[in-house]
């Protein structure tokens, strides 16, 4: 689970089997959007702090190097969701955990977005910002 | 289990189904504990 910067938005993952993904308005106590994830397991989902406004984005992470960035408008209450392809040296590892980075925030434009994975190691993914 | 940044809200997600097939999710307002 990880809420939006504001505390107004709660995004949740279902039980492993049902691979769901929900997004809970706090205030209504309703969930306002969802979605049935892909196959893999998904391990976590964390909001990026980074991104204000009307919209909501986050990242998740999970089994066999998957992981996707989704964006909520919280206006239309419509999800988008982007997929990354992952490396192939990666394609056998699962993606346990996600965290974003600050190290040089906006606007300067640059930071890191970092994930842990069963076989060790953390890799870290540059995103850059507009 | 995930805080908001302000500390004002916990919201903690039950392990697994419950009998009526069920995940929950608790919200608490740590404000009024």
């Amino acid at each position: 689970m990880s809420f939006s910067f504001d505390g107004r938005y709660l995004i949740s993952l279902g039980v492993q089997g049902e691979n769901t993904l929900a997004v809970f308005e706090i205030s209504s106590g309703s969930v306002i959007c969802n979605a049935v994830l892909m196959n893999y397991a998904t391990n976590q989902v964390k909001v990026d702090y980074m991104t204000q406004g009307s919209h909501v984005q986050f990242i998740t992470v999970g089994n066999n190097a998957s992981m996707s960035i989704w964006r909520v408008d919280t206006m239309t209450k419509q999800l988008t969701f982007y997929d990354v392809s992952p490396p192939d040296t990666l394609q056998s590892v699962n993606f346990l955990s996600v965290e974003f980075t600050h190290f040089l925030p906006s606007p300067v434009g640059t930071y890191y977005i970092l994930i842990g994975a069963d076989d060790g190691s953390l890799i870290a993914f540059n995103q850059q910002t507009s | 289990m995930a805080a908001t940044v302000d500390g004002k809200l916990l919201a903690v997600g039950e392990g697994s189904e419950n009998p009526q097939g069920q995940a929950l999710i608790y919200l608490y307002d740590l404000e009024k504990r």
